[in-house]
């Protein structure tokens, strides 16, 4: 038979009550905190997961913001060589009119005029984004092409952009491949011989720099079709990237956050629990035989 | 036969009847009194007087006053406490050091994702000063984050060393105290003048405490003194005490120079503090590998790379380290924002690309070496796990060790209803006694009153 004593009671009481209102404090932190793993040790293979989502949605973050970063760099460049092309196409209708006979003041006009648009396209060489030279690929220059003089500053170095985990995409084209530097055969040097040959009156000269502009256009095309395929990599990559965020969150969410209906349920339960355990102390400590006793 | 021997029967019952009220009072008195142990007058008929017609009984003697304990229960309790006292400071001392490494909220592993995130914007404006400052501000609020965690990881290892210290002294203090009680028990208890109770009851509470302390055994002697052993070591024998010696690298010896294993709570903060093998330094050389990490591939990588003077960080015309240090010692290496290398050697000057290959080290290592985000992360879910397990086990130990704790409380505790019960049938056999008394007395009064008195 087991010896009961006071003592003994007392002692059980307190272990139970201490027991409950261990776990009502555990359910009030993890209620209050709104999170089910507060140190690693509440769940070990929990803390790996949350602290690996959390590094990538933070990468996933700084990748939206490259992506944003490339698309404007492609958009300009996009719409500069859009506006080149079709440069070129009026340069090439003016040498086309220059091929035929025409007087002096004509061709005089033409060469006028394809001067201008030698100068239009410098400044669309020069194109600038965030202070920095569009086509100038890495070089620290003021001006991809000096005018005048319409030297070529610029490097053929990527500009590249991390995009996704492990993607990088280049988001320049460089002077030198769109305007006919690396060629050797650049675009100004070509219209200012133009102009040479007009006022000159050759026309031989004049009708056989036709197929140069159409190289130079080609340039041009190869550099909006290169424009292009970054874009749709990047536009792509952009919709991959905000899946990804909204994925990576959730599962961050259900790792990570207490559910709070499941929490506040089980606080109450707590409260319960431990509202029975004191009232079952009372209850048991205090009769003893000297209420009895005369 | 002597008519008086039923007055003498009647007073020995009145003796023992008192002296249980007594013993019943004192158990009351202490019913709260921690390790206290009940005690129950031993009364035994006294011897009886041959005679002609048989034995006369002559009535109660009381032997002595007993303490109800046994020391098979003490044993169990002793050991159990020294297993508990060393998992209980275990756990705590794992728990104090998880939350201080603050993760996930306050830890490394935030500050560590925006230096990876830093160094992509970077690539982004590579000559933009602001940009390039936020980079050296993200790597510094790392190293601040790291050494102040290193700090606060030393502190904890000296605070604990400091309770060490405190706990041998009062170990030490605790066996003084029981050699000493030693010879005044022997000397009471082997002189033959009955067992003292009390001062048993007091050895047994600094054996308890010392059993969960130190984790030491015990014996009990005939003369109720007790020799206290701790690994093959006595450190109290009868009178004689031998103190513990803390040394500066936490071990403790005994008077002969050899190494004692200890147990109980001096056994847990020594595991902690152990140089080398300890809890702590292996929390201290996983924090030095992951900073040895940091600083190798981020600086292998940056000296790969052109700063904005175009110059490269390992000179001409200066060396500029970007991380230098140690966990304690972890710093930026330089202020001056022109001097980070974001661009390749053989690019332009508003190249990033060594910004970008700063920032690839979150995926891809420098050859051959671990990523760094795995060294924190392992680091992190190691000790977690190491701390879970150890409050499992302190759990579960400390389940055994309630219901050894219980099984001796059933045995050697006061229980109040019983305690009523006995002073009840002492008052009653007082009362008895008493009336036993009065009705020798009236007998006794007609013998010597009215015998022999005829026709007066």
């Amino acid at each position: 038979m087991v010896r009961v004593t006071q003592e003994g009671m007392v002692q059980n009481a307190l272990l139970r009550v201490h027991e409950r209102i261990s776990k009502l404090d555990a359910s009030g932190r993890r209620l209050s905190s709104g999170k089910v793993v507060q140190v690693a040790s509440d769940d070990v293979s929990g803390m790996n997961r949350i602290l690996g989502l959390r590094a990538r949605i933070r990468a996933r973050e700084q990748e939206a913001r490259s992506a944003a970063d490339g698309q404007t760099w492609l958009n300009i460049a996009d719409s500069k060589l859009q506006t080149l092309n079709s440069r070129l196409l009026r340069v090439r209708e003016l040498a086309v009119r220059g091929a035929t006979s025409l007087d002096a003041a004509g061709r005089e006009a033409l060469a006028r005029e394809i001067e201008t648009i030698r100068d239009d396209m410098a400044a669309i060489a020069n194109s600038s984004i965030n202070g920095r030279q569009l086509f100038a690929g890495t070089a620290n220059v003021a001006e991809t092409v000096t005018v005048p003089g319409f030297a070529y500053g610029g490097d053929g170095n990527a500009v590249m952009r991390r995009i996704g985990e492990g993607e990088m995409v280049a988001v320049n084209v460089s002077a030198g491949q769109v305007f006919g530097f690396d060629d050797g055969q650049d675009i100004f040097t070509e219209l200012n011989n133009l102009a040479t040959d007009l006022r000159a009156g050759n026309l031989t000269a004049v009708s056989g720099r036709l197929a140069n502009l159409d190289t130079a256009m080609e340039r041009v095309n190869t550099g909006l079709a290169a424009v292009g395929a970054a874009t749709n990599r990047i536009d792509a990559a952009m919709v991959r990237n905000s899946d990804e965020q909204l994925a990576l969150k959730g599962e961050l969410a259900k790792v990570e956050d207490v559910d709070l209906a499941e929490a506040i349920m089980d606080l109450q339960t707590q409260e319960v629990a431990y509202q029975a355990t004191l009232a079952a102390l009372s209850r048991v400590l205090q009769p003893s035989l000297i209420d009895f006793i005369r | 036969m002597s008519n008086f021997v039923s007055l003498s029967t009647a007073l020995s019952a009145l003796r023992s009847a008192q002296t249980g009220i007594d013993v019943a009072a004192h158990n009351i008195s202490n019913a709260n009194t921690a390790g206290y142990t009940r005690q129950r007058v031993n009364l035994t008929a006294s011897s009886p007087i041959q005679m002609q017609i048989g034995s006369m009984g002559t009535g109660v003697t009381v032997e002595g006053i007993n303490r109800i304990r046994d020391t098979f229960l003490d044993m169990r309790l002793h050991a159990s406490n020294s297993n508990l006292g060393a998992l209980e400071v275990k756990a705590d001392l794992l728990a104090r050091t998880e939350s201080l490494l603050g993760e996930p909220e306050f830890g490394i592993t935030k500050e560590l994702n925006e230096v990876w995130a830093a160094f992509d914007e970077l690539s982004l404006r590579p000559t933009d000063k602001s940009v390039r400052l936020a980079v050296l501000t993200a790597l510094d609020t790392l190293a601040g984050r790291t050494r102040t965690i290193s700090a606060s990881l030393s502190a904890l290892g000296a605070d604990v060393g400091l309770q060490l210290k405190d706990a041998v002294a009062k170990a030490n203090d605790e066996l003084t105290q029981l050699a000493d009680l030693n010879r005044s028990i022997a000397s009471i208890q082997g002189g033959g003048d009955g067992v003292p109770n009390d001062l048993l009851d007091r050895r047994d509470v600094l054996v308890d405490s010392l059993s969960r302390t130190l984790g030491v055994t015990s014996t009990y002697a005939e003369d109720g003194s007790v020799k206290v052993n701790l690994s093959g070591f006595d450190l109290v024998s009868g009178p004689r005490v031998n103190l513990l010696a803390l040394q500066p690298d936490n071990t403790i010896q005994h008077t002969t120079g050899t190494t004692l294993t200890t147990g109980g709570r001096i056994r847990g903060l020594q595991d902690y503090v152990a140089a080398g093998t300890g809890v702590l330094a292996g929390v201290q050389a996983r924090m030095e590998s992951f900073v040895n990490e940091l600083v190798t591939q981020i600086n292998t990588q940056h000296d790969a790379g052109i700063d904005a003077n175009g110059n490269s960080p390992l000179g001409p015309p200066t060396v500029n380290v970007l991380l230098t240090g140690t966990a304690a010692t972890l710093a930026v290496g330089f202020t001056d924002p022109d001097l980070l290398a974001a661009a390749a050697p053989g690019a332009g000057g508003l190249d990033g690309t060594n910004a970008l290959a700063l920032g690839t080290l979150r995926t891809v290592p420098i050859v051959g070496r671990p990523l760094v985000d795995e060294e924190v992360r392992g680091m992190i879910t190691d000790l977690g796990a190491q701390v879970a397990s150890a409050r499992r086990q302190a759990a579960a130990e400390d389940g055994l060790n309630a219901a050894a704790a219980a099984a001796r409380r059933d045995h050697s505790a006061v229980s109040l209803d019983e305690e009523m019960v006995a002073l009840m049938t002492f008052q009653r056999s007082y009362e008895a006694a008493a009336r036993v008394a009065t009705a020798v007395d009236e007998a006794l009064e007609t013998i010597v009153n009215r015998l022999g008195i005829v026709g007066r």
